[in-house]
C-alpha cells in the first residue's frame, strides 16, 4: 500500500516539475492591459511638474506612458521634477523630451526654451480648461476683492490661478501697497487653500475652479463663494522640445486619436482624462494679459527670469 | 491453529512497532514542518522589516538631498515612497505580526503613513522654498516615527522567532525522549511476547523429546500430558499413543515370556526334581569319594542354577537384550528383572 503510495507521490512530483519547467520556458503571459514594449537605447523622456496626490498622479500617468511606448515603439520614462524650475531646465538641458505644463510654467517655457504645443488635457474633474478663482467662505462678511485689504489670503506659488491671478487682480486694484495689500499665506496647493479657508486660517483662498468643485461635490455641507474669476486658460497643456520635431508630432498624434479606440479611451480612462484635445497659442492669451497686468511686480511672483511677452512681438490682446 | 496463533501474536509485534514507527515519523514531520514554518515566516518577516528599514533610510537620504539641493528629481524618491506602502501591506499582511503587540506596531506605522505621503505631496508641489523646508521636515520627521515603529517590529520578530524557536526545540526535546521510551516499552513488550512465543514452542518440544529420550530408553510408560489445543497437543496424543503401544507390545512380549517361562518351569522342574532325587541317592551311594563329590556338587549347583534362571525368566519385568556371538542377542536376565531406580515394587508408570 505504502509502496503503492509512493510510486503514486514520486510520479505526481516528476509530472508537477516537468509542468513548472514548461511553463518557465515558455514564460507566462503579462496579464497587463498594456504589452511591455520592446527595449531601445533612447526612451522618451516626459518631464512633470509634481501636482496634488503625487504618487497617485504619477502611477496614472505610468500608465499613459506604458501605452505611448507601445504605440511610438520605444519606451516611455517618466522624469519628475523638484520644481517646474527643474522641468524647464530639463527640457534646455536635453533631459527631457516632452513635459507636461500648467498654464503659466507652459507660457514661461515658450518664452525661455524653444518648445513645441502638442496638446491639452480634457480632464475627467474638470475639463481642458480653467479659471482661476478668489473665494471666501459662504457666512464670511467679505463680499468683494476689494474687501480683502488687510485680510489673509492662502496662496499658491508659481501657478497661475493661486499666484498669478490674484496678485495681478489685486494690483488692478491697486491693493499691493501699503497696509492695503492682503497677507499672503503660502500653501503647497489649491486643496490645501480650501482647506486653510474652510479652518479660518485664512480669510480667502485662490485657486483653480476645478478643484474648488471638486472640494464642494466632496463636502456638500460646506459652501464656498466666488469673489472673482479669471478667463479660462489651458488645462495639463504637452509641449516638446521643437529640435524634437517628429517626436512631437508622434506623441501627438498618438495622444489626439486616444479616444478613437476603445484600449485608449481605457486608458484614458485611468489617466483620469476624457481625451487630448489641440492647442493653439491663442488660448494663453489670458495668461500673457495677466502677465502684463503685473507690470514690474513681475518680480513679486518670486519666478526668476523677466516676464515673458507674448511670441512674435506683438502684445496679446 | 499454533500457525494462526504465531500469525497473530507476531503479527501483533510488527504492527504495534509499524505503528510506533508510523507515529514517530508523523509527529518529526509535524515538527519539521513547524520549524520551516517558523523559519520561512520568520526569515520572511525578518527580511520584510529589513527591506521596509532600508526603503525609510533611502527615503531619509532623498528628503535630506531635496533639502540641500543636491537633488533636483522626484522619481527614484517617489518609487521608493511607493514601495513603502507595498512593504507595509505585505508587512501587515503577515500573520505572525497579527497579534499584540506587533499590531500595535504596525498600526502606528500605518498611522505615519498618510502623513508622510501628505508631506511628501505637499512637499512635492510646493513651489515655495519655505513650504518646501516645512514639508521635507515634517516628512523626516514621519519617517522617524515610521523608523521606530520598524525598529519596535524588529524587535517583536526577532523575540517570536527566538519564543517559538525555544518552543520547537522544547517540543522537539519532549517528542524524542516521549519516543525513546516507548520505544523501550515497546521493545521490551515485544520481547516479553516472543519470549512468551518461544516458550510456547519451546516447551512441548522440550517435553516430548524427554519423553521420546525416556521411551528410546525402554519406559514406555512414559507420558506427555499437554492441554494445548493445537498441533502440539496432537503430537503429545499421538505419542501417548504410540507410548501406550509400545508398552502393551512390551507388555505381551513379558507375557509370553513369562508363559514360556512357567512352561519351562513345570517341564524343567519334574526333570530336575529327578536328578536331585538320583543325585541325592547317588552322593549316598559314592559317599566318601573326593573326586566324585565335586562332581555331584557342580552338577548340583547347576541345577540349582538352572532353577534361578527359570524362576528369574517368571519376574522377567522387560526385555533387554545384550549381545552374544555371532551377531546375535539374547536376554540379559539381571537387567530384565531389575527394577527401576527409585522405583516401588506396584508404582504407577510414570507420567512426563
Amino acid at each position: 500500500m505504502r509502496t503503492k503510495w509512493t510510486i503514486l507521490t514520486s510520479i505526481a512530483l516528476v509530472l508537477v516539475l516537468a509542468l513548472l519547467v514548461i511553463l518557465e520556458r515558455n514564460g507566462g503571459e503579462s496579464v497587463a492591459s498594456v504589452p511591455t514594449p520592446p527595449t531601445y537605447k533612447d526612451p522618451l523622456r516626459i518631464g512633470l511638474v509634481p501636482d496634488r496626490e503625487i504618487i497617485a498622479n504619477r502611477q496614472r500617468t505610468r500608465i499613459l506612458a506604458d501605452y505611448l511606448a507601445v504605440q511610438l515603439g520605444r519606451p516611455v520614462e517618466l522624469v519628475t521634477g523638484a520644481s517646474y524650475q527643474t522641468v524647464l531646465d530639463d527640457l534646455r538641458e536635453n533631459r527631457s523630451d516632452v513635459a507636461v505644463l500648467g498654464s503659466l510654467i507652459t507660457v514661461l517655457a515658450i518664452d525661455r526654451l524653444d518648445v513645441r504645443l502638442l496638446c491639452k488635457t480634457d480632464l475627467v474633474n474638470g475639463g481642458s480648461t480653467y479659471a482661476g478663482v478668489i473665494c471666501v467662505r459662504e457666512e464670511s462678511p467679505i463680499s468683494d476683492v476689494s474687501e480683502l485689504a488687510g485680510r489673509r489670503i492662502a496662496m499658491v506659488r508659481t501657478t497661475l490661478a493661486g499666484n498669478l491671478f490674484p496678485v495681478a487682480d489685486f494690483l488692478r486694484r491697486e491693493m499691493m501697497e501699503g497696509d492695503n495689500a492682503p497677507k499672503i499665506v503660502w500653501v503647497g496647493t489649491h486643496d490645501d487653500a480650501i482647506l486653510a479657508m474652510v479652518d479660518g486660517s485664512v480669510d480667502a483662498a485662490a485657486l483653480k475652479d476645478a478643484r474648488l468643485d471638486v472640494w464642494m461635490r466632496e463636502n456638500p455641507g460646506k459652501r464656498l463663494r466666488v469673489l472673482a474669476r479669471s478667463l479660462e486658460v489651458p488645462e495639463s497643456i504637452w509641449v516638446a522640445r521643437s529640435d524634437l520635431a517628429d517626436v512631437g508630432e508622434q506623441v501627438a498624434s498618438v495622444l489626439l486619436r486616444m479616444d478613437s479606440t476603445t484600449e485608449g479611451r481605457q486608458v484614458l480612462s485611468r489617466y483620469g482624462a476624457i481625451r487630448f484635445v489641440p492647442i493653439e497659442l491663442d488660448e494663453f492669451r489670458p495668461v500673457y494679459r495677466l502677465i502684463e497686468q503685473m507690470g514690474e511686480a513681475w518680480d513679486k511672483l518670486g519666478i526668476a527670469g523677466p516676464a515673458p511677452k507674448w511670441p512674435g512681438g506683438s502684445e496679446a490682446d | 491453529m499454533l500457525r494462526r496463533k504465531l500469525l497473530t501474536i507476531l503479527g501483533s509485534v510488527v504492527l504495534l512497532l509499524l505503528g510506533m514507527a508510523i507515529a514517530a515519523v508523523f509527529m518529526l514531520q509535524g515538527l519539521l514542518a513547524d520549524l520551516h514554518h517558523v523559519r520561512d515566516q520568520s526569515m520572511t518577516s525578518v527580511e520584510q522589516v529589513s527591506q521596509l528599514s532600508s526603503k525609510i533610510a533611502r527615503i531619509q537620504i532623498d528628503l535630506y538631498r531635496l533639502q540641500l539641493g543636491q537633488e533636483r528629481h522626484l522619481d527614484a524618491f517617489l518609487d521608493n515612497a511607493q514601495d513603502v506602502q507595498r512593504l507595509s501591506d505585505r508587512l501587515s499582511e503577515n500573520d505572525i505580526l497579527s497579534p499584540e503587540p506587533a499590531a500595535a506596531q504596525i498600526q502606528a506605522l500605518r498611522e505615519q503613513l498618510p502623513v508622510f505621503y501628505r508631506q511628501i505631496s505637499a512637499l512635492a508641489t510646493s513651489q515655495d522654498p519655505g513650504l518646501t523646508w516645512q514639508h521635507n521636515q515634517a516628512a523626516l520627521a514621519a519617517t522617524v516615527n515610521m523608523n521606530e515603529a520598524i525598529l519596535n517590529i524588529s524587535a517583536i520578530v526577532s523575540r517570536n522567532a527566538h519564543d517559538e524557536q525555544t518552543a520547537l526545540i522544547g517540543r522537539f526535546r519532549w517528542i524524542v525522549l516521549g519516543l525513546a521510551i516507548a520505544f523501550l516499552i515497546v521493545i521490551n513488550v515485544s520481547i516479553l511476547v516472543l519470549l512468551r512465543t518461544a516458550d510456547m514452542v519451546l516447551r512441548p518440544v522440550d517435553r516430548l523429546t524427554q519423553a521420546s529420550r525416556a521411551l528410546g530408553e525402554g519406559r514406555f510408560e512414559t507420558r506427555v500430558m499437554l492441554d494445548q489445543g493445537d498441533e502440539f497437543g496432537e503430537l503429545a496424543a499421538s505419542f501417548n499413543t504410540l507410548a501406550e503401544r509400545l508398552q502393551a507390545s512390551e507388555e505381551r512380549k513379558l507375557e509370553t515370556l513369562r508363559q514360556v517361562a512357567l512352561t519351562l518351569n513345570h517341564e524343567l522342574n519334574n526333570a530336575m526334581a529327578i536328578i536331585e532325587l538320583q543325585l541325592d541317592l547317588l552322593k549316598r551311594t559314592v559317599k566318601g569319594a573326593e573326586g566324585q563329590d565335586k562332581y555331584l556338587r557342580q552338577i548340583g549347583e547347576s541345577l540349582k542354577r538352572m532353577s534361578q534362571t527359570v524362576d528369574a525368566l517368571k519376574r522377567v519385568r522387560r526385555i533387554v537384550l545384550t549381545d552374544y556371538v555371532g551377531g546375535l542377542q539374547m536376554l540379559d536376565l539381571e537387567r530384565s528383572v531389575a527394577d527401576e531406580p527409585g522405583e516401588k515394587p506396584g508404582q504407577v508408570s510414570p507420567q512426563v
